[in-house]
């Protein structure tokens, strides 16, 4: 799949969403079970805005010194008798992990949850290998599996586009399940097709929250121990990393393991936190072969522009759970891996314009996911930025432009992109001790939406500034204009 | 693929360029952290308070807190052992138990203590790596020691070494850790700076440091939380008073 997940033209793929109602519905609980979650472990932590700025501190001061820790890293790796192998490109890395499938003939991998092993492709490639079989052992991406590869929908929860009885379908015709469908029936069942394949598997292969450049170890943050025994039974353990995921010493992993916990499933820690490289000598079980493929792929593109801080990202999928167009489209409806606000930004910058101009205008540029951001990415403005980019320095503003007047509605569209951004409860109405039933629509109340911003390209982008939102029961469009005649911007 | 590290000078020259900067050892820039939150949190607690903390969290993750004296530890263990239906217990080769008088679960001296579940040790050395990992996976119960407990998250705190390995903690369906009072710390900081002052001392650590808080879970069917997935479906930790 890579990077991009779809071929449709963005409106197609928004109508597409638009018609989908058991997602919206899904994406939607979700929004609001984990409004309430993060907001409550944030509160309980105390002091946020101070932890942001440590953790916006950590992840900026690794990326101003990034070659030297990815130095320091791959030598510490090495001193254990690991390996590292830097892929300039999502092919070299596939190409790398190719080859050492079929020089080690392994027959059996196992994978823990990653966005960058979809980003460079793994399973097509391992699909295509004779006589190699691959599992997802993270359950939500299991079940996509078993549902013909069907493309992850979250950061955090990619199935989320799917109820139980759905699965319990998938798993009947795919497994012979003869359950109900209990979540924690269709749980155990997979627990047993998993653990078989796991004690059989020869290789691994895990994402990597965070590698220690002091010490030459991994860091992941998982819930199900499906990494845990990724990274403990295979011999041959392969961990595809993001350059940019990389920090000083365990101190920096520990802080940064606790904003991520926090800000993508309101735990106080992901129930595994684990730091582990290549088994030691007179240890039994881990990987006696331990590589590292350290993948590039188009995020220095960022380095050294104003884009930078796009680095800092710890994948919390935050933004995505506070971003209103996100709530109405889903993740599929971006056409990338990386959906929401971050992917947004992110994958014009991976992907390019040509591939993903679309994206930045794909937003109410309500500034929720700055705001909620744990790593202080000034999300909303680097979505602008890249909208000025394109269309001061690439002249390519005719055609934004009349993409920007087909989505906003001026012209012939429906504007719900914006409804679903303005249909928040009236500013008086909610007061704030309702703290339990926060969701994206009542935010506002909460405090959650910022009010500064640099200046908007003009239309519908000013929407942002305005003073407060319209009443829900409120026409939108009729509002705008009155605000508009009075000049009020 | 013989050389370890591959391609890294043309990838790290074009992130240089990039950024602008020459490439420095880290030491000329170390990281100096702007606040001291992660240490202020929780800090000036007693170890009664910490229990008291790592108690209503642990409610929160679906683990159990035994609490009990040295002298009392055997039977707890032994009943926790019962209630889960006995069977094979795993333990890591750890003379710990031996100093804490659990010389049922002693490596050199279990054979002249009889109890009514089959004992399997995790046996130190490469050699043992499938019959640990097959031993792991038939277990009911695994019993082991924490290094930590943390107060804030409920986690225990284990380390690989070569007598206890890493799909020890994961394999087996219950799952039971004890942890000494003394060892109960504020939060995941103290555990980090540990090992990090560990290191530092240039002792070796073990190849995998696992913070683990109760039992594996997943909520990925219709955000439904299912507790036990791959690693174990019940946890609890036995805190024992007098360590
Ligand atoms: S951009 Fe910020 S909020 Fe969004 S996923 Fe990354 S770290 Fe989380």
């Amino acid at each position: 799949m890579g990077l991009k997940t779809s071929e449709k033209p963005l409106l197609e793929r928004l109508k597409d969403s638009e018609k989908d109602v058991f997602m919206q519905k899904a994406v939607a609980k979700a929004q609001d079970a984990q409004w309430e979650k993060r907001e409550g472990a944030r509160d309980e932590l105390g002091n946020w805005e101070q932890w942001r700025e440590l953790g916006e501190q950590i992840r900026q001061h690794t990326i101003a010194y990034l070659p030297d820790y990815l130095e320091q890293f791959s030598d510490n790796v090495a001193k254990q008798g690991g390996k590292v192998f830097f892929a300039q490109t999502a092919q070299e890395a596939q190409d790398y992990v190719k080859r050492l499938i079929i020089e080690k003939q392994i027959k059996k991998v196992v994978k823990s949850k990653s966005m960058v092993t979809t980003e460079v492709d793994i399973d097509p490639m391992l699909l295509d290998l004779e006589g190699v079989n691959v599992m997802e052992t993270d359950l939500a991406e299991f079940i996509l599996q078993m549902d013909d590869w069907d493309e992850p929908s979250h950061i955090v929860f990619p199935s989320i586009h799917k109820n139980r009885e759905q699965i319990r379908q998938v798993f009947e015709k795919k497994l012979g399940y003869k359950g109900d469908n209990e979540p924690v029936n269709l749980a155990r069942c997979a627990r047993e097709v998993m653990r078989k394949f796991f004690l059989e598997a020869d290789m691994g292969i895990t994402g990597c929250n965070f590698a220690v450049a002091d010490s030459g170890i991994i860091n992941l943050d998982t819930n199900e121990g499906n990494a845990d025994l990724t990274i403990s039974v295979p011999k041959t353990q392969v961990v595809l990393m993001g350059m940019e995921r990389i920090v000083p010493t365990m101190k920096e992993a520990e802080v940064l393991d606790n904003l991520l916990a926090r800000s993508a499933v309101g735990q106080t820690l992901t129930t595994y936190v684990t730091f582990a490289g290549k088994k030691a000598e007179d240890e039994s079980d881990g990987p006696e072969d331990f590589h590292v493929v350290i993948l590039d792929n188009g995020r220095s593109n960022a380095l050294g522009t104003a884009f930078q801080s796009v680095l800092q990202c710890i994948r919390c999928g935050s933004c995505l759970n506070v971003c209103p167009v996100y709530r109405h489209i889903g993740g599929h409806g971006y056409g990338s891996i990386y959906p929401g606000p971050i992917g947004a930004v992110l994958s014009p910058v991976l992907g390019g314009y040509k591939q993903f101009g679309e994206l930045p205008y794909a937003s109410s540029l309500c500034g929720a996911c700055t705001e909620t951001c744990p790593v202080k990415i000034p999300l909303h403005e680097l979505l602008i930025e890249h909208r000025r980019v394109m269309t001061n320095e690439l002249g390519m503003q005719h055609g934004f432009d009349d993409f920007q007047m087909k989505v906003i509605g001026k012209g012939t569209s429906t504007p719900w992109m914006f409804k679903s951004a303005m249909t928040f409860a009236h500013a008086g109405s909610a007061p704030l001790s309702k703290k339990k039933n926060i969701s994206v629509e009542n935010m506002y109340d909460y405090g959650g939406y910022i009010d500064k911003g640099p200046g908007m390209v003009k239309g519908w982008t000013d929407v942002r500034d305005l003073p407060r939102p319209p009443k829900g029961s409120e026409n939108f469009r009729s509002w705008y204009k009155n605000r508009q005649k009075a000049g009020d911007k | 693929m013989t050389e370890l590290i591959q391609n890294r000078e043309d990838f790290l020259k074009n992130l240089t360029e990039k950024l602008g900067i020459e490439r420095q050892p880290v030491e000329s820039h170390p990281f100096e952290p702007m606040n001291q939150l992660p240490h202020e949190t929780l800090s000036g607690k007693t170890q009664d308070e910490l229990l008291q903390v790592a108690k209503e969290r642990v409610k929160k993750i679906h683990t159990n807190i035994v609490e009990t004296k040295q002298a009392d530890l055997e039977g707890i263990i032994n009943e926790l052992i019962g209630k889960w239906g006995n069977g094979k217990v795993l333990l890591p080769t750890d003379n710990r138990f031996k100093e804490v008088g659990l010389n049922q679960f002693d490596a050199n001296d279990y054979a002249n203590h009889s109890v009514d579940f089959d004992r399997a040790f995790w046996q130190k050395g490469a050699d043992y790596r499938e019959e640990n990992i097959q031993t792991a996976s038939e277990a009911n119960v695994a019993v082991a020691f924490a290094e930590f407990l943390l107060a804030e998250s409920g986690s225990i705190v284990v380390e690989t070494h070569a007598g206890q390995g890493r799909s020890l903690h994961f394999l087996p369906t219950h799952y039971i850790s004890i942890v000494p009072k003394s060892k109960i710390v504020p939060r995941s900081t103290q555990a980090a700076d540990f090992y990090h002052e560990k290191r530092a001392k240039g002792e070796t650590l073990g190849s995998a440091i696992h913070f683990i808080s109760g039992p594996s879970n997943s909520g990925d069917i219709e955000m439904q939380l299912v507790v036990g997935l791959h690693g174990p479906i019940e946890v609890v930790y036995v805190v024992v008073e007098d360590l």
